[in-house]
């Protein structure tokens, strides 16, 4: 062997040293294993009244929504998910869906409105991201119009992460990578209201009312899981 | 053994070695393999078992296989290339890869990404020939290199923003055909319709998972043919992509008219059974077939 040899494999042991260490040290500082950090008394359909301001849970409607599952994870990802139809005084309709994730991981993202509507069939519009009001907090929240032959449903919603309501995706990964960083997860909800409605801007304003009476009639204690604090 | 073709036995001792071929170090070899296997053992058990199964597109073991393959066919080119390696980039490289592993792993055992731990194998394998030959070693080993990317998971967001308009072609070319021969057959958007039927053109992602896997299979066929001239080595590349496409058009076509002979469960069993099948034969043969009518033109079979 000379010497050649010799440093060729001093770097090759230099190396797979490094590589035993990177690995050894990963296995140690491995997380303690979370189940799940589902907020302690959250129940989605406890926590969103039946009656707000002129809308009123639609009864008949009921039957053919999917019920709040506890027991196992919907789409893989959430650990409770709320659909229901509101009917107001004035007759108008409209549907909410709150999907709430104790762990947020990254399969989240594919589920943004805009994403899962287009794989539904839809076209997708006017994505736009506003400031709404909703009990005299600003919560940053997105618009937009899905639309195919026969169904036109523009969309309103928002996502809240620990508690930072948050609607840029790349925004949200990066405090996703933060959190994690300090060895935390943060639980999320989305919370969806729409509408079928051929006026658009109108049933944006319209849903920003119902939006603003949903988060009024929660109990103040919670609110924060809701529109962030 | 994918590091075989890395650490090399020394090359600056040329006058030594005249008799004596070149050889590789076994225990360079052996140190190197198994700190590789420390590291990424757990990376792909956690990524095909645990928690990001559902990430995974079920092709990421014959992707690494394949990589390994490539790597260990060109182990005698690298062990006899004369090139000066670069140790201390090379480590600069190494710790890198080694920080984003440790850093990355925490994150994917929180569930919260597993890019980052995926993606520090690339600084970590390309520390290894850049170490012992330098940017010219790097060279040699860059296609098996890079198509380990087809073991990465594919971001959701560029997932549904390419699905979308493909989704969309792949549907009408197929409608449009059917339409041609005589067939009750309409689509809106991604719907199709098909006498009583209707039919969503496919999940989420299942349409480009399925387009990357074939672009795999096009780039690694373009590779083992070894072409003499670049250009059609590109030309080639570049003729994968429709390939893929009309396969999948290919596939979409035998679903409605399955599903309109046979019926709506008929056509779900296809869908779930033969599908994947029937794309891969029917790409691969496309290319095979491309391929010698380039070969004609070009006046030469490679």
């Amino acid at each position: 062997m000379n010497s050649a040899d010799k440093v060729s494999r001093r770097t090759a042991v230099g190396f797979s040293l490094a590589m035993g260490i990177a690995a050894v040290t990963a296995a140690i500082r491995a997380p303690a294993k979370v189940d799940s950090n589902v907020s302690p008394g959250l129940e989605l359909d406890r926590l969103f009244a039946d009656r707000v301001g002129i809308w009123s849970l639609d009864r008949y409607a009921d039957v053919f929504v999917r019920p709040t599952d506890r027991r196992q994870k919907v789409y893989g990802v959430y650990d409770q998910v709320l659909e229901r139809i509101y009917v107001g005084d004035d007759g108008s309709q409209v549907m909410l869906c709150v999907a709430y994730g104790g762990r947020q991981s990254d399969g989240l993202h594919v589920h943004r409105p805009e994403h899962c509507y287009r794989s539904a069939g839809f076209e997708v519009a006017a994505l736009t991201r506003v400031a709404i009001r909703l009990a005299d907090q600003t919560v940053p929240a997105s618009r937009l119009h899905a639309h195919r032959p026969g169904r036109s449903e523009p969309i309103t919603y928002w996502t809240v992460f620990g508690d930072t309501v948050e609607n840029d995706p790349r925004q949200v990964n990066w405090m996703k990578l933060r959190a994690g960083m300090r060895g935390e997860v943060l639980d999320g909800m989305l919370v969806r209201v729409s509408s079928i409605h051929n006026d658009v801007g109108r049933a944006h304003q319209m849903q920003s009312r119902f939006a603003d009476a949903l988060v009024r009639a929660i109990d103040p204690g919670y609110r924060s899981r809701v529109i962030g604090a | 053994m994918r590091a075989a073709a890395y650490s090399g036995a020394g090359i600056g001792e040329a006058a030594a070695a005249a008799r004596d071929p070149a050889r590789w170090d076994r225990v360079g070899v052996v140190c190197i393999v198994l700190g590789l296997a420390l590291l990424y053992v757990p990376t792909y058990w956690d990524f095909l078992f645990g928690f990001w199964a559902a990430e995974s597109q079920g092709h990421e073991m014959l992707v690494v296989a394949v990589s390994a393959w490539l790597l260990y066919r060109r182990r005698n080119e690298m062990r006899d290339i004369r090139s000066p390696g670069r140790p201390w980039t090379a480590s600069v490289m190494l710790a890198c890869g080694l920080l984003a592993y440790v850093v990355g792993r925490h994150l994917s055992q929180l569930h919260i990404n597993s890019r980052i731990e995926l993606s520090s194998q690339f600084l970590v394998l390309l520390a290894l020939p850049l170490a012992y030959r330098g940017w010219r070693g790097v060279r040699i080993v860059w296609f098996p290199l890079a198509f380990l990317l087809f073991a990465m998971p594919l971001p959701g967001e560029l997932v549904s923003s390419i699905t979308m308009p493909l989704k969309q072609a792949v549907s009408a070319s197929a409608v449009a055909l059917l339409g041609l021969i005589g067939y009750p057959v309409g689509r809106t958007g991604v719907i199709i319709t098909i006498g009583q039927y209707q039919l969503l053109v496919a999940e989420a992602c299942a349409g480009l998972q399925t387009m990357f896997t074939l672009e795999a299979v096009g780039l690694l066929y373009v590779n083992l043919m070894n072409y003499k001239s670049a250009w059609r080595a590109t030309l080639m590349a570049t003729l994968a992509v429709p390939t893929a496409f009309m396969a999948n058009v290919v596939r979409v076509v035998i679903l409605i008219l399955v599903t309109y002979h046979f019926g709506d469960a008929a056509g779900q069993g296809f869908v779930h059974g033969f599908a994947g099948i029937v794309l891969f034969v029917v790409a691969l043969a496309l290319l095979v077939a491309l391929n010698q009518l380039v070969g004609r033109v070009w006046g030469n079979p490679r």
